[in-house]
């Protein structure tokens, strides 16, 4: 018998870096895990909200369970409802950490979060907040989720309902849907998992990597090695321009094929 | 650097309905030097000609509005301004032919960069490498019935109700409408090509059949698109409509 072969430029691989940047904590927490034929590819990405310290915690509870149900759960044959199961998890177990919190007269906390799951040649993702998810093919970059600021939604609301609130700017960068947050209702996810072609790149990159690199350095960087270099690469350049407030930053890629 | 080349290509059917209730329409391409370009696609509902006179009046004033905003405006704001002035229109409209509404996908580039605004369930498709990638969320009961499933607030067996395809967003609803739009711009290369379709169009071919299609240059892509769906004969067919946007090397 012959055993055959796995087709290697189907084959995604993953890798991710993260820097703390200037704060004390890092609140951005990321899995990756390897890939497995029946259960694909998962990259999970949190972005924590709140106190330093409690916002780690609920970044950390919101991973831990998108990633027990890409381990424990079975897959399900629709790519996309597996995240979105994964994101209603992630909120699950963000509000019952603070049911526990509030018992001990803690505040709530909440994340940011995106999971992106590639098999079969796709690749589907969930999305709450501002956590974002990117497609890089032949060198071009297209955001593929929706960020859910404020900013956005006030410019609609006074566009198309006369109503025009005054934004503070710090306020603008808000976020309106978050893991853990009352009445979640705003959950991205695209019906229609993206077909990937080989050499296709995901990058899934935290809030604090916004606007701090060009989309052409971005993509250069992100494309500079394989994966885990090509991440590395990319916290590494944000490292090095030495920026007196840092936020956490993290980059997570997968390439698909070799 | 130069600007790039848009050329649209449009094509439609009636399909097996008794009116063509989709419209398209796109910018003066004499101004696409210096305003870009704007293709909109629609699909009415309603009775009699009601969709019909819906779908028109939607890419008309989408069209009108983008033809006089001023230079300063983004074009985020002109998608959404040409949203809010289409809903007054369908709700004048209402007054006249009683309940009617309509989708409307639209896409504006400027400066090589790309934005696109959606209500309702028709799509929108970027061809990258002759691979489709959907832009659009559809915004139909279905699309939330998945969420909430997700977030345990609804059982799996919900996916087998009846009537999942209704619209949760339409232009000429009661409230408020509910866009699904580009959070941010992107940009847009020679060789990209934009897809708009009607859900007459996804709802009878497969993703790999519409990429298929988009393989042919020019017109061809978008009139074969269409003869694929009519080739089918689906009983009830609807109206299809494909509106192909091509990226092309900077004008000389």
């Amino acid at each position: 018998m012959i055993a055959q072969m796995p087709d290697l430029q189907w084959i995604p691989q993953a890798g991710g870096a993260q820097w703390r940047g200037t704060r004390q904590e890092q609140n951005d927490v990321m899995f990756l895990s390897d890939y497995d034929p029946g259960r694909g590819l998962l990259i999970a990405l949190a972005d924590g909200i709140g106190t330093e310290t409690d916002a780690g915690n609920a970044a950390r509870t919101a991973v831990a369970a998108i990633r027990e149900d890409y381990l424990q759960r079975e897959p399900m044959p629709a790519l996309h409802r597996q995240t979105l199961r994964m994101i209603g998890r992630a909120h699950s177990a963000v509000r019952a950490l603070n049911d526990r919190n509030e018992a001990e007269g803690l505040p709530p906390v909440g994340a940011s979060a995106a999971c992106v799951l590639i098999r079969d040649r796709r690749a589907a993702f969930s999305s709450a907040g501002n956590v974002r998810v990117f497609l890089i093919r032949s060198g071009k970059l297209l955001q593929l989720n929706r960020d859910h600021l404020l900013s956005l939604e006030a410019e609609e609301r006074d566009i198309l309902s006369g109503e025009a609130p005054d934004l503070d700017p710090e306020w603008a960068k808000r976020i309106t849907a978050f893991i853990g947050m009352d009445g979640l209702q705003k959950i991205d996810c695209l019906q229609t998992p993206v077909f990937l072609l080989p050499r296709d790149r995901i990058l899934v990159m935290s809030s604090g990597l916004y606007g701090v690199l060009s989309e052409e350095e971005l993509v250069r960087l992100a494309e500079s090695g394989p994966p885990q270099q090509a991440a590395e690469a990319i916290i590494n350049r944000v490292r090095s321009l030495g920026q007196p407030s840092q936020s956490n930053i993290s980059a997570a890629l997968a390439q698909f094929g070799q | 650097m130069q600007p790039m080349e848009y050329r649209m290509y449009a094509a439609m059917d009636r399909g097996s309905r008794q009116e063509q209730q989709d419209a398209v329409n796109s910018s003066y391409p004499e101004l696409q030097k210096d305003l870009g370009v704007l293709c909109v696609l629609s699909d009415g509902m309603g009775g009699l000609s009601a969709g019909a006179r819906a779908s028109q009046a939607v890419v008309q004033t989408m069209v009108t509005t983008f033809h006089r905003s001023p230079i300063t405006d983004t074009p985020e704001q002109i998608l959404l301004r040409g949203c809010s002035f289409a809903q007054q229109e369908v709700r004048k409209l209402q007054q006249e032919t009683g309940d009617t509404g309509a989708t409307v996908v639209a896409v504006l580039i400027r400066d090589g960069r790309c934005s696109f605004l959606s209500v309702g369930d028709s799509r929108i498709y970027l061809c990258r490498d002759r691979a489709l990638i959907q832009l659009t969320r559809d915004q139909n009961r279905l699309t939330r019935t998945e969420r909430q499933i997700g977030l345990g607030r609804l059982p799996e067996e919900s996916l087998t109700e009846h009537g999942l395809e209704a619209l949760s967003a339409y232009i000429g609803m009661e409230d408020p409408v509910q866009v699904d739009r580009s959070s941010h711009s992107f940009a847009v290369y020679p060789g990209d090509r934009i897809l708009l379709v009607s859900d007459g169009v996804y709802g009878t071919l497969t993703e790999p059949e519409m990429a298929e299609a988009l393989m042919l240059p020019g017109e061809q892509a978008s009139i074969t698109m269409i003869r694929r769906v009519t080739s089918k004969h689906q009983p009830g067919q609807d109206n299809c409509s494909a509106v192909v946007l091509d990226c092309l090397m900077p004008m000389n």
